[in-house]
């Protein structure tokens, strides 16, 4: 892009010291409280809701529901522990803390780590919604064209930074929150002896699923990037919880509709419960909604691919000092190629768990590993000595 | 950088009219919507399927096609009759599936396996078991619907509100069918003379028809699972009438409300279950000569009770030990209290088979109609 040869703007220019005009950026791009919730609940939400009920029960039959709350509580656990770091280096976002820990070669080493696994999250959600379109819709369209095509207002997105973001996510979730209530129609056929008897599964079991509903609740380790911008500091933590345990109520309902719905021995043999669940629904005048909800769901497919690529766009942004719009075209070559890799359903379904797995880890332990890190070598935030830098002082920056 | 970005999108966007030519198109006037379909069992094993589409000719004319072809596969099936008609045969339109009863005593789960995977196919698909030739089913025109499939699904969604016939989709007969506890029951329908009569419920033991009940049946078997609002009975009484020489007075009743119950007990580790029905009757129809009133009628709701009692126990009995199925879900029930240990199939048939089953029947009659 030829925007780096134009004389610089005054935000995105190092004038003076570095701290400054970072502060100055992050006061002029602020997430109020309630976007900040939104865009956790966005990012969180993915393609992993149309397989959760069957991945849940898989590993703990009909009291897979308590994995999906007992996966809320770790989250909520993991989230606090990120609040705790990110308080500790008050303006820094993860890249600036890595390299704050582990100084400059091994904190970007990390950080481009970070910023790689962000874009293959972002390659594997929009691949696996490609898939779905194509064994729901179009079977014989090609993929590699979808997945083009998935891209465009994804990347488009990403330019924006996360200002727009959190603006898109808020339009977003109003419009998709809807398809919560096609639960209703399959909730009325419930038959309540399906959940029972309580606790037959082993705790182990129940543990199991948490762990398989882990890969659909990624999404908080966000947080970590987008601290900086947020405008009170002081309700993130609040404002992230609430983000996540929205996305926990709805996944809880989803899951609790289909054990009911569905008996717990069919249920193991349906690909994608939640979307076969919109199957049932048949209105007056349409026939077939569960096209509606899968067009509807693209919508949240491109806030959370294109969430995870600013991530990724940030990395550069932050390693070379290039625009944040550079950064994230920059690694759109990278995100293409990897969705061309999985050509069939099996290998997507492996790159799917692996990545399931890299990016639970990645959410659960990272936060934590730092803060332990931090504190044993006692690293601490950007020269001030306080947790909260009081708004109006940045505002006055400016 | 503003200037850029408001070509870029709508830029980009246009090449995704470039796709537009990668999906299949389907152009209404072409397609062959099949509406209904019947499977059948050949004399050599293979599968014969009937599909009925709606016929868009122009002028006079049939107004369905109905077309049979025979293969191994279903899929394969349809593909010979798409071979056969001008239309591209589609089943996003199906309504009801029927199968024969000489191909639902081998099992039909291998012929709905394609149901359940084609994704085209909605999971409100009706299905019924018919006593003859489905094909005879099919290709019959009917006075009041275009077509058969239509006309069957119609007769189904009215009926089920009647509980003559139990309401099931494919998806219920999946999750039955899945279920370890519940056998699955769709309904049943016989070819009588002209018409196609609904005729109770075909039962099932896994996949494999086993045998049926009639409608009266259907709905004590409805009843006793809790559903059976606003169906109809008929009961016997023991007085006899004059009119009719030798014939018991008769009383036919709407369940106004229902209520059931299901206790679970164990008994030296056989399970002993107890259902309580209690049941608001009115009156539709009465052809004893003794007035309907306060005095009477205890003794006639007794009458009932006692006549409809013995019906549900004789059902219970028959669907235990004469066909041995459990449509009424009590292995699911069982499985519920948690009290029986590891589950599973044989466990299950081992304890239904043994399960005492009680049934307690209370019966008030809460409106005898305008007349007494």
């Amino acid at each position: 892009m030829s925007e780096g040869r134009k004389p610089r703007r005054r935000r995105a220019q190092p004038s003076r010291s570095f701290q400054q005009s970072e502060r100055v950026h992050f006061a002029l791009h602020s997430l109020n409280t309630f976007q900040v919730a939104i865009l956790i609940t966005n990012t969180q939400f993915g393609v992993g809701i149309f397989n959760l009920p069957r991945v849940v029960v898989e590993a703990a039959g009909h009291d897979g529901w308590m994995s999906v709350l007992l996966a809320g509580v770790i989250v909520q656990v993991a989230l606090i522990l990120m609040v705790i770091l990110l308080r500790r280096f008050e303006h820094l976002d993860l890249y600036g803390i890595c390299r704050r820990i582990f100084g400059k070669w091994i904190g970007n080493a990390l950080g481009l780590l970070f910023a790689l696994y962000c874009v293959a999250v972002a390659a594997v959600v929009s691949r696996t919604y490609v898939e779905v379109v194509q064994s729901w819709l179009f079977p014989t369209t090609s993929t590699n064209v979808f997945y083009l095509l998935i891209l465009i207002p994804c990347t488009y997105a990403a330019t924006g930074g996360i200002r727009v973001l959190g603006r898109f996510g808020t339009a977003i979730l109003l419009g998709t929150i809807w398809i919560a209530f096609l639960l209703i129609v399959p909730a009325r056929d419930i038959q309540l002896n399906y959940y029972l008897p309580l606790f037959e599964a082993p705790l182990l079991d129940i543990a199991k699923g948490s762990w398989n509903v882990s890969a659909s609740v990624v999404g908080f380790e966000l947080l970590l990037l987008i601290y900086p911008f947020i405008q009170k500091k002081q309700k993130t933590l609040m404002a992230v919880s609430s983000g996540s345990w929205l996305t926990i109520t709805l996944y809880l309902s989803t899951v609790l509709v289909a054990i009911g719905f569905y008996s717990t021995e069919q249920l193991i043999t349906i690909m994608s419960p939640t979307l076969h669940m919109a199957q049932i629904v048949e209105l007056p005048m349409i026939e077939r909604v569960e096209h509606i909800e899968i067009a509807t769901w693209s919508f949240m497919i491109v806030i959370t691919v294109s969430t995870y690529l600013w991530a990724a766009g940030r990395y550069l942004h932050k390693l070379t000092k290039m625009k944040e719009a550079t950064g994230v075209y920059c690694c759109v070559p990278l995100l293409l190629w990897i969705g061309l890799i999985p050509q069939d359903m099996y290998l997507l379904d492996q790159f799917e768990k692996l990545l399931g797995t890299i990016g639970s880890s990645v959410s659960l332990c990272f936060a934590p590993l730092l803060l332990v890190l931090s504190l044993v070598l006692r690293k601490k935030g950007a020269g001030s000595e306080g947790f909260d830098q009081p708004q109006d002082k940045e505002v006055n920056a400016s | 950088m503003s200037k850029k970005r408001t070509w870029l999108l709508p830029g980009l966007l246009a090449c995704a009219l470039l796709t537009s030519a990668c999906a299949r198109a389907y152009i209404l006037e072409d397609l062959g919507m099949i509406l209904g379909v019947g499977f059948d069992l050949a004399d050599d094993g293979k599968l014969l399927q009937t599909v009925v589409m709606p016929s868009l000719s122009q002028g006079k004319g049939p107004s369905v096609i109905a077309i049979t072809s025979k293969g191994d596969l279903v899929k394969e099936a349809r593909e010979n009759i798409s071979m056969s008609s001008d239309r591209q045969v589609v089943s996003g339109q199906m309504r009801t599936a029927i199968f024969s009863e000489k191909l639902a005593r081998h099992g039909i789960w291998s012929t709905l396996d394609t149901l359940l995977r084609d994704v085209n196919i909605t999971k409100s698909l009706f299905l019924c078991i018919s006593d003859g030739d489905t094909r005879e089913i099919l290709k019959r025109d009917y006075p009041t619907r275009p077509s058969s499939g239509r006309y069957l699904y119609e007769l189904f969604k009215k009926e089920a509100r009647n509980y003559t016939v139990p309401r099931t989709t494919i998806q219920k007969f999946d999750r039955d069918f899945h279920e370890i506890g519940t056998d699955p029951y769709v309904p049943y329908i016989r070819l009588q003379g002209e018409l196609i009569a609904a005729s109770g419920t075909a039962l099932f033991r896994d996949d494999k028809f086993v045998g049926s009940i009639s409608p009266e049946e259907t709905k004590m078997m409805l009843l006793l699972r809790g559903t059976g609002e606003g169906g109809d009975i008929k009961q016997s009484l023991s007085e006899r009438t004059e009119s009719r020489i030798g014939q018991p007075a008769q009383m036919m009743l709407t369940f106004v409300r229902t209520k059931h119950d299901l206790q679970i007990d164990q008994k030296q580790g056989k399970p002993l279950l107890t259902y309580t029905v209690e049941v608001e009757g009115q009156v539709i129809e009465y052809t004893g000569l003794a007035p309907l009133s306060a005095d009477t009628l205890p003794s006639i709701s007794k009458q009932l009770e006692k006549g409809l009692e013995s019906r549900m126990r004789d059902l219970i009995d028959h669907l235990q030990h004469k066909y041995k199925v459990d449509p009424l879900g009590i292995g699911t029930h069982l499985r519920a209290t948690g009290r029986f240990g590891k589950w599973d199939r044989a466990k299950w048939r081992k304890l239904y088979e043994e399960a005492e089953i009680k049934v307690n029947f209370h019966m008030r009659i809460v409106r005898t109609g305008l007349t007494r």
